[in-house]
């Protein structure tokens, strides 16, 4: 039998990421971390399953209740069942979290490749886009644009997601700089490679460890931003149980009662620590001069 | 006369992750005021580690778990921070390797200075220090000390820094120096002139040196007496004289049988097999049985003890094989695979397989966005001017060079990695200077680069086997990667294992291997091998030599060698071309190069390489070391670019520029004295 040594190398390639799931919940960290991110998502998709309540109800006989059997974080000043609107708001903040990041990734990608593998004037009028857009502070930015677009959810994606670029392209173009000055891309260059195959397979690879670790840490972050937005009115409307709608509603009531916004705080806290173990571990997993046999 | 320093039944460990590992055993040596000791071994033998056991600077995870290290008859391991902060710098210094690193970037040399003379001066004046400070400068040899002395490290060449580092340790007038490998990332020139300043330094101040190297020609250079340490153990100690003309050891011999050598006209040179043993899985026997020519049965039962010869020459082995033949110079029987390369016929009439004409590489300077709105102009750095070669099919060219004299440069444009800024490159008559990408890439599978550095040369994500594969893919050519890639690690002497590993997992000889393997996989004609065997130790650079003229021998291949070190030229190369700033100065037969040279420069470089022989030891101190450093290619010396460090230079040099003179049908010299080379001055 013939065969072509890329097709081959493709399903070893395959067969070799799998174990890399394995290596991450080897690590403790890695395993909590991945643990907390997959309650989210679990969340985020069965919520109408896992909420004993409806999100929006309201019941004006148990207001401020404390945690209890019947409501297991309590409720809020319109007796809504805490527990629920933090499992509902879960999918309000995974709905804007990952487009935004995702936004952000594409274009950020997108132009630090380009600026940091052809350098020269692409690189310089990149950079200068890039700084104007890093100029304005983020939250003065995103109100400047809600104002004129009015406050939705898919412009808080939007405005969030204009706001990442720069920082994924600034990540991507230095990462690209310093691999692109190893041998081994002149090896493959001097093998006759093209632009395209240099970039997907020896490019990408070495620099995709630092955007992982980004994107972990970018999530969270984004979660607050949206529910920042949200505490100030500009972004997902009331009663939608957004986070931020919860610690805004809560905020107004803490001396009546703490839990809505602790609850909702506790959500924001655990999530950040879940992308961020899962995240460094995957960055360290990742990298095989990092992966060696002893575990971290 | 009572010793400076006498260290006893030394044992030095590590905590690590393995264990405890034992990295120094039993050693014991003594050194007396104003004497030089090498210190020479493999990496991992443990040099570095009697350098911190003595300063009583080891690594956090180590320490000496027995033995004495007696200063001036006081015992450094029972002395007290305090006592020990007070001895070094005063009594106890040292240098390093690295004198970038061991200099603080934002302090200028003179505060350094200042810094340390006054620790140990507490009473004197500030301007008293000053001038103890500057004339330390002034001392180890830098131009304008008055001036540069309030310059920051940076502003200083690496051989310049390296003499800062030595100026600051001898400031307050040491009993006792340390240099660990103070000459290994220099060029030969530069160590050469390193090498005097110590000696000199050491005649003058009396300063005992303890000197650590990888090179035993540097050793022959400079040492009185040598100690060759072997996986924590010393396994040979002596003068230098005896040491050199009677190596008793196998690994001593060994050592000085890897040493390529231009003197020697050697078909093949003896590699050491196998690798220096882990600290963490060493042998029960003789640490060096695995790998010893000699080794009998009893070698790998039981630990061999010193057998003391005549004048305090100790040698640690269990069977003492007769009487050496000077420098350790016979190969063992298995070892001699005589090659067939007496039939190689290289036609110097054909049409060379590469051409280069009047060939130029500059580098513009890159001037940013708003540098360019202000109008600023982009300066040009030519890193290679005007070059003319011809390379023949079948042919080894070597090329030498001092660094920053632009051969890396000149190789990559060859291969049109760089583009030319003026001249012509033909490949096979064809002309290939100005062809675009796309007809380039077919092109590129003909012509080969084996890189510098083997790890970066490496993708750091990819197992040896998909790096191997890599050419095949991109040049889209089916191959089966279960038949290829075995064939391929055999070809270079890889074992087939080698194939699951990742860069970072091979030792820097298997990196090496490596990257040869993938520029041969597509059985290229030409290639260009940069620096092949710098960052080796000998024996492996031994083997990688050896598989290089294999190679050669085996597909017929034509290579363009890029090297500092002569004596890697004088055994693989055909013909020699000499390169200063960017310039092709002198071009000739091999033999001819080295013993007639035509060129000073070339004459320098030769009378700089340190030989590990018993010559070396005898005539040290006699050799002409060429002055100064190579100028920056941005403002060349007016005239013959080397006439300011040229012996033999007159004021027509320094007015006009010299064209290349016929020695006769193969050798030429770009000089306008090339007879004077080699006469007495």
């Amino acid at each position: 039998m013939e065969y072509v040594a890329r097709s081959t190398s493709r399903t070893t390639r395959f067969l070799e990421r799998i174990p890399v799931l394995g290596a991450v919940l080897q690590r403790p960290l890695g395993a909590l971390g991945f643990s907390i991110v997959l309650i989210f998502v679990l969340t985020t998709i069965f919520a109408p399953l896992i909420a004993p309540y409806s999100d929006t109800k309201q019941d004006f006989s148990a207001i401020f209740q404390p945690p209890s059997r019947a409501h297991l974080l309590g409720t809020d000043n319109l007796g809504r069942d805490l527990f629920s609107r933090i499992v509902y708001g879960t999918r309000i903040e995974m709905s804007a979290a990952l487009p935004a990041v995702t936004i952000g990734l594409t274009f950020g990608l997108l132009l630090g490749l380009l600026a940091g593998y052809l350098g020269g004037g692409v690189d310089n009028v990149i950079v200068v886009l890039l700084d104007s857009i890093q100029a304005f502070p983020s939250l003065v930015l995103a109100l400047a644009i809600l104002a004129v677009l009015g406050p939705s959810l898919t412009n808080v994606i939007l405005v969030i997601g204009l706001a990442l670029i720069p920082g994924y392209a600034r990540v991507t173009r230095s990462q690209v700089k310093s691999v692109k000055n190893n041998d081994y891309i002149q090896v493959e260059y001097n093998l006759g490679a093209s632009t395209g195959r240099i970039i997907r397979m020896h490019i990408l690879p070495n620099i995709i460890a630092p955007l992982v670790i980004l994107i972990s840490m970018d999530l969270p972050v984004v979660i607050t931003f949206e529910a920042g937005l949200s505490f100030l009115g500009l972004g997902v409307r009331p009663p939608a149980p957004s986070w931020g709608v919860i610690l805004s509603d809560g905020f107004k009531f803490i001396f009546n009662s703490p839990w809505p916004v602790m609850s909702a705080a506790f959500a924001l806290i655990l999530v950040t620590l879940g992308f961020t173990l899962f995240g460094e571990t995957l960055r360290d997993v990742l990298d095989p001069r990092l992966s060696g046999t002893e575990g971290g | 006369m009572a010793d400076l320093l006498e260290v006893k039944n030394l044992e030095v460990k590590y905590r690590t992750r393995n264990g405890v590992l034992t990295a120094l055993r039993n050693i014991g040596f003594s050194m007396q005021e104003g004497e030089v000791l090498g210190v020479v071994g493999e990496s991992g033998c443990g040099k570095s580690t009697i350098a911190g056991a003595v300063m009583q600077l080891l690594p956090l995870n180590g320490w000496i778990s027995q033995g004495q290290v007696l200063f001036k008859g006081h015992d450094l391991v029972q002395a007290g921070p305090e006592e020990l902060r007070r001895l070094r710098g005063c009594e106890l210094s040292m240098v390093f390797q690295d004198a970038m690193t061991s200099l603080n970037p934002v302090f200028n040399i003179e505060t350094q200075m200042l810094d340390i003379l006054q620790a140990h001066n507490p009473t004197k004046s500030r301007n008293e220090l000053r001038k103890i400070a500057l004339a330390m400068f002034e001392r180890v040899g830098i131009p304008d000390g008055v001036q540069r002395i309030k310059d920051f490290p940076h502003q200083f060449s690496g051989g310049m820094r390296q003499r800062i580092m030595i100026a600051m340790a001898l400031m307050a007038n040491p009993s006792l120096l340390i240099a660990d490998e103070p000459t290994s990332s220099l060029d030969v020139t530069l160590e050469a002139q390193i090498l005097e300043l110590l000696r000199g330094l050491r005649d003058e101040l009396g300063t005992a040196i303890l000197y650590i190297s990888h090179d035993l020609g540097v050793i022959a250079q400079l040492c009185d007496h040598v100690i060759v340490m072997y996986a924590g153990n010393i396994v040979e100690r002596g003068d230098s004289r005896t040491l050199f003309e009677h190596p008793r050891h196998p690994y001593t011999r060994a050592l000085l049988a890897a040493h390529p050598s231009h003197k020697r006209h050697l078909n093949r040179l003896l590699s050491i097999p196998g690798r220096v043993p882990s600290l963490k899985d060493l042998p029960v026997g003789c640490k060096f049985a695995d790998r010893c020519n000699f080794a009998q049965p009893e070698c790998y039962q039981a630990e061999p003890n010193y057998i003391p010869l005549e004048e305090d020459h100790l040698v640690l082995c269990h069977h003492l094989v007769g009487e050496i033949p000077p420098g350790g110079a016979e190969l063992p029987a298995q070892e001699v695979i005589p090659l067939v390369s007496g039939g190689r016929v290289i036609d110097q009439n054909a049409v060379p397989l590469i051409k280069a004409q009047d060939l130029q590489t500059y580098f513009k300077d890159r001037v940013g966005i708003i540098g360019q709105l202000l109008g600023r102009k982009a300066g040009s750095l030519p890193a290679v001017n005007g070059i003319d070669l011809d390379i023949q099919r079948g042919e080894t060219i070597g090329l030498v060079g001092e660094s920053g004299s632009g051969k890396t440069t000149l190789g990559k444009t060859l291969l049109r990695l760089i583009n030319s800024t003026g001249g012509r490159i033909l490949f096979e008559g064809q002309e290939i200077t100005h062809l675009n990408e796309r007809n380039v890439r077919p092109m590129r599978a003909r012509m080969q680069m084996i890189f510098q550095d083997p790890f970066s040369s490496l993708s750091p994500r990819m197992k040896v086997a998909d790096l191997l594969l890599e050419p095949f893919r991109i040049q889209k050519i089916p191959v089966d990667p279960h038949s290829k890639v075995p064939e391929l690690l055999e070809m270079v002497g890889l074992a087939g294992e080698q194939a699951d590993k990742y860069a970072h997992q091979l030792s820097g000889g298997q990196a090496r291997r490596v990257g040869f393997a993938r520029a041969l996989a597509l059985n290229p004609e030409f290639l260009v091998a940069d620096e092949p065997t710098s960052g080796l130790d000998v024996s492996v650079a031994a083997g990688v030599l050896n598989l290089l003229k294999d190679l050669r021998e085996k597909l017929g291949l034509t290579y363009l060698i890029i090297t500092h070190n002569l004596n890697v030229i004088g055994f693989i190369a055909d013909r020699v071309g000499v390169m200063y700033l960017g310039r092709l100065v002198e071009l000739g037969p091999t033999e001819e190069i080295f013993d007639h040279p035509s060129h000073p420069y070339t004459e320098a470089l030769l009378m700089a390489i340190s030989n590990p022989d018993l010559q070396q030891v005898a005539e040290r101190g006699k050799r002409l070391v060429v002055k100064g450093e190579i100028p920056s290619p941005r403002h060349p010396p007016s005239g013959c670019p080397f006439h300011p460090r040229c012996r033999y230079a007159d004021a027509r040099c320094a007015r006009e520029v010299p064209v290349a003179v016929v020695i006769n049908a193969t050798h030429r010299s770009v000089c306008f004295y090339p007879e004077r080379v080699g006469e007495a001055v």
